[in-house]
């Protein structure tokens, strides 16, 4: 059967969730970006595509894709860099799609890490705002958090508006230990209740400390090739469709607290991809915090506005569910090494390659991953489809 | 131009937060106040350089109460509530609200954005305040 997809990916790494305080985040990065080419069987000579994922903990000056690429000593043809957080590995991997497609690149990976756990750059909730931001100087007059404040708006926005309830949010954690349960490689495997999310330690009302994503270490790596190169290649996944969209960075530029540009993202993705929403096995929708998922699935038309809170509580997104949803995980119980994104292609990637031991999701044609990122968490959007080679 | 409209250029938010009260960029043509971070007028689409003071008053579109996570020499400790507000003029600013507790703040309470006081940019409001 020819390719439907556009690029193919046939590779994929994740690496170093544990903390170790000898290694740094370029090296972590290449190992990543190694590790996902050998389960590529290519040589590292072959990349000549090289796009990276800003971290929080970069540093001003960093030049991540040209020390990288030193590192590895390879030479791309074809670069970038996003500086949008937890959506920056998907708007790459669209980027890396088209370069491919134009003929600019033939191999390219997508990389992402981060020490953030071993350094102590970041605490649960995010960082303090960041002076090197125009508007972080705002934030920090007015003594609130990012990201963690603006999702904490949007939460007291939510149960405001619909009737949302902590419980209902608690779920959102409580399911991702299910999942994380059966995946060896989480950090969180413990199953955990709802009382025992709003039991833990109030952080930014009403978000509890288990109603936040972890803090971690990690780094993660996608290779993306032509559907001509890998054809053959076994258990390579085609990239169908990829869309971004672009609502604001600063959630004092939000016209709804309750309403992303998610929707406008995951439509574009689906259409590329000639998928219906419905045609969708698997999802990995960003979990930073509790009520993110809940906004998003609504968002992408999965539950109606305003029914995101009884549709998580209702089990819709456990195993056994008809909406599996972080399979291994998410950033609440897997890993969140300040931007997951690329994570949720790792996991999507094996699902589709039914690989996934006790937490496969039967017969797994389909995954929409959806991310946002870049502050306030109805900002930044963009959402992939990709597809199993039958 | 008047005392409270002047050069928005280069903008810094302790030039924007002065001791007349908060700046925000604001369209001559169209007499709109832009939020911050903003200089483009969403009305005629024109690129705005100048400053202008808003009321100071606004009223709570959401809030949290800040229990664990330290902001860098910010005055105030934990617990406190941080709103959302919407300003009469449009803008939706960020602001502390020392003056009331945990839970006692409302979606739709009308605030007022405190004199600042010190040299440190602080963006606090108390409750109440009369409408313009």
């Amino acid at each position: 059967m020819p390719s439907r997809g556009r690029a193919t990916i046939v590779g994929v790494s994740e690496v170093g969730l544990a903390p170790d305080a000898q290694t740094t985040a370029l090296s972590l990065r290449a190992r990543a970006v190694a590790e996902a080419m050998t389960e590529a069987g290519m040589a590292l000579m072959d990349v000549d595509g090289l796009f990276v994922a800003k971290g929080g903990d970069m540093q001003p000056g960093e030049r991540p894709v040209e020390e990288l690429a030193e590192f590895l000593q390879v030479h791309p043809q074809a670069t970038g860099l996003t500086t949008a957080g937890g959506c920056g590995p998907a708007m790459l991997i669209e980027q890396a799609a088209a370069a491919i497609e134009a003929g600019d690149c033939e191999v390219a990976v997508v990389a992402y890490a981060s020490t953030q756990a071993s350094s102590r750059s970041r605490k649960p909730g995010g960082q303090p705002p960041d002076a090197n931001r125009f508007v972080g100087h705002l934030e920090r007059a007015a003594g609130l958090p990012v990201p963690i404040g603006p999702a904490a708006f949007a939460a007291t926005r939510h149960m405001e508006e619909f009737g949302t309830t902590a419980e209902q949010m608690a779920s959102v954690a409580v399911a991702a230990r299910h999942w994380s349960s059966r995946n060896p490689a989480a950090l969180r495997r413990d199953l955990i209740t709802v009382e025992n999310v709003l039991d833990s330690p109030m952080i930014c009302e009403p978000l509890h400390r288990l109603d936040i994503c972890l803090v971690t270490d990690g780094a993660g790596a996608v290779v993306l090739t032509s559907p001509n190169r890998s054809h053959g290649h076994h258990g390579s996944v085609e990239v169908l469709g990829t869309g971004q969209a672009h609502g604001h960075t600063s959630v004092h530029h939000a016209d709804d607290l309750v309403r992303s540009v998610a929707g406008e993202s995951s439509s574009r993705a689906l259409a590329r991809a000639a998928v219906a929403l419905d045609d969708v096995d698997l999802l990995q929708v960003y979990d930073a915090f509790t009520i993110m998922p809940i906004v998003l699935l609504e968002d992408l038309g999965v539950c109606d506005k305003g029914e995101g809170g009884p549709f998580v509580a209702s089990g819709a997104t456990m195993p056994g569910g008809r909406w599996p949803m972080n399979t291994q995980g998410g950033g609440l119980a897997h890993a969140h090494p300040g931007v997951y994104g690329i994570f949720q292609v790792v996991e999507a990637v094996r699902q589709l390659r039914h690989v996934c031991g006790d937490r496969q999701v039967p017969e797994v044609e389909i995954a929409l991953c959806h991310a946002s990122g870049g502050g306030a968490f109805t900002g930044s959007q963009a959402s992939l489809v990709l597809g199993r080679v039958s | 131009m008047s005392q409270s409209e002047r050069s928005a250029r280069p903008s810094t938010m302790r030039q924007q937060l002065t001791d007349h009260g908060l700046q925000l960029a604001y369209c001559r043509d169209c007499r709109r106040h832009l939020p911050f971070g903003s200089a483009r007028c969403g009305e005629c689409g024109r690129l705005t350089e100048h400053l202008a003071g808003v009321s100071g008053r606004g009223r709570v579109t959401s809030w949290t109460v800040v229990h664990r996570v330290m902001v860098p020499s910010f005055p105030l400790r934990p617990p406190y509530v941080v709103a959302l507000i919407v300003l009469d003029e449009g803008p939706t600013v960020p602001g502390a609200v020392p003056d009331v507790g945990p839970g006692d703040l409302q979606i739709g309470d009308v605030v007022q954005l405190l004199p600042r006081g010190g040299d440190q940019p602080l963006l606090m409001f108390e409750r109440g305040g009369s409408r313009g």
